[in-house]
């Protein structure tokens, strides 16, 4: 009982920080976390916001360990000599927290861009000061360490609102090149996701092994990727169809000694095809 | 001039409603309660603007949309629209705006319909373009606006511009007031600013008129808000999207880097 009364006052210092202290640091990282969001961007207000509520955690747990009686000024040498061996430790963490500023500061990209890192491409749900997190278009979570952002090419899919869609076509070498690109071009006109401006890209690139190459580039608005990847294949395929223009499968020809002489076949109609032998030779 | 937007229209129990409008027609089935709705397109077609009643049964072909109501609304109707985004449009050729100078263009802009359901507090379900047009960009890569690009052109001759129950004409003129000739290769026409007008044998839209200031000063735009002369018009019909107030045109077009490219 004694004990009680003398320990009375701090006990109701201390449920008074926890329970005034910690829904008011919760209410204000979300507060700060809106305001950071609206000036600035989504991924600085999760920063600051976080940076905010550690920092929050750390006040409160040090003033509940005073209170408790702790000697803070022990813990913390102590907290010294374990901060230089976590230090040692943690060497990679300390990189990817770097890497992570210098990423905050660089806004190569933020969150909700769609991104490609390496091989793995994603939406970035999380930018964190250890790493970013990705929901890659099959639905996978996908952490990326901040290092591998710093050392790796980072490309952003979504960074401007328009992209260019680059199709290589390749027609046989009878059709008429004016009027393969006539028909591209007016393939770019009808489909309604391909943007007039900038004008649609049509190059002949190429004598191929078997094909007349051309590069088609279509304009389209970030959003309309799948639209018009699913569209202008279908439309292609359809308008040389219908304007009988031959889309070639790989060739080879073979000649009998002489390049301009074509292999002599002799083609024997009333011949009858000879049955293959058997393996007992019957 | 007739028009299909007009009061709503009953559609009994089991009956199909076909409303035509240029390329568009939509299907309108009453089925167990439910409202059954059927949008086509044919680019080729230019059905004069009609409502009939038919017997037709839905196909299964087609894909129907199918809508249910807290209560039985009654009555359908479709309400004119102006496209959701700007248009780019184009002279035949470019033209060669001299000093202080003006020109008149006429635009012929393809309405959207919006598809009401009931009478007294009527509910859009489908906000639908009478022609698809084709995404345009105005501006650069990195920065700009994503508009709808006119396969018709701007025409000078008023008996030139595209005719038909779903457009809608605007005048809108450009205005050289710097010391130096203008080219006009294209314009970028906002419908936010556009309210529409039944004139008598079509339909219009506000005068709009455009100041080009100097080759590095964004156009200024301004909607005016009066009928158009060209022909005896009834009451607006459909107001602007937004108000074509001075102050907000020009903090508009703060944001605009130019109105022409």
């Amino acid at each position: 009982m004694e004990i009680l009364e003398e320990h009375l006052e701090s006990l109701i210092r201390i449920a008074l920080i926890l329970f005034i202290g910690l829904p008011l640091l919760f209410v204000g990282t979300r507060l700060l976390r809106k305001f950071v969001t609206r000036k600035l961007s989504a991924h600085f207000g999760m920063i600051i916001a976080n940076a905010l509520f550690y920092i929050g955690i750390i006040i409160i747990l040090v003033t509940v360990l005073a209170d408790m009686g702790f000697q803070i000024g022990a813990l913390l040498g102590a907290a010294g000599i374990a901060g230089v061996a976590i230090g040692f430790a943690s060497q990679t963490s300390l990189s990817n927290i770097i890497s992570g500023l210098f990423t905050i500061t660089e806004k190569p990209f933020a969150i909700g861009d769609a991104i490609q890192v390496g091989e793995t491409r994603g939406l970035v749900e999380r930018i964190g000061l250890l790493s970013i997190n990705l929901r890659t278009f099959d639905n996978q979570f996908v952490r990326i360490p901040n290092e591998t952002i710093i050392k790796s090419q980072v490309t952003t899919i979504t960074r401007y609102p328009i992209r260019r869609l680059d199709i290589k076509v390749g027609v046989a070498y009878k059709e008429d090149i004016a009027k393969v690109m006539k028909i591209l071009r007016d393939v770019a006109n009808k489909n309604p996701y391909c943007l007039d401006e900038p004008e649609p890209l049509i190059l002949f690139t190429d004598f191929a092994d078997s094909s007349l190459s051309f590069l088609f580039g279509v304009w389209f608005s970030r959003t309309d990727m799948l639209l018009l990847r699913n569209s202008i294949m279908r439309e292609i395929k359809e308008a040389f169809d219908a304007e009988g223009i031959e889309i070639p499968f790989p060739h080879r020809t073979l000649y009998s000694g002489e390049a301009t002489q074509p292999f002599p076949i002799r083609l024997v109609k009333d011949d009858p095809i000879p049955e293959a032998p058997t393996e007992k030779g019957e | 001039m007739k028009s299909i937007f007009a009061d709503p229209r009953e559609i009994p129990e089991g009956k199909t409603g076909l409303f035509s409008l240029g390329p568009l027609q939509i299907r309108v089935r009453r089925q167990n309660h439910d409202w059954l709705t059927l949008a086509k397109r044919d680019p080729e077609a230019d059905h004069p603007s009609s409502f009939i009643l038919s017997d037709e049964t839905s196909s299964h072909d087609d894909t129907w949309t199918r809508y249910a109501f807290r209560e039985e609304e009654e009555g359908v109707s479709l309400i004119p629209a102006f496209p959701d985004r700007s248009l780019v449009v184009r002279p035949k050729s470019p033209l060669q705006l001299p000093p202080k100078n003006k020109v008149t263009f006429y635009v012929s802009i393809p309405l959207w319909v919006r598809l009401q359901f009931g009478e007294k507090t009527p509910v859009t379900v489908e906000n639908l373009p009478t022609v698809i047009l084709s995404n345009t960009w105005f501006g650069l890569p990195t920065e700009g606006e994503l508009c709808y690009a006119l396969k018709t052109s701007a025409v000078r001759d008023l008996s030139l511009a595209q005719k038909g129950d779903h457009r809608a004409i605007c005048p809108l003129t450009v205005k050289n007031e710097s010391e130096e000739v203008f080219p006009i290769t294209k314009l970028s026409l906002p419908t936010n600013y556009l309210g529409l007008y039944q004139g008598t044998t079509r339909w219009w839209t506000n005068p709009m008129e455009i100041l080009h200031l100097g080759p590095n000063r964004p156009g200024t735009l301004r909607p005016l808000n009066t009928p158009p002369s060209y022909e005896q018009c009834g009451k607006q019909l459909l107001p602007p999207v937004k108000k074509p107030k001075e102050d907000l045109v020009h903090r508009t077009f703060s944001g605009f880097r130019s109105l022409f490219y």
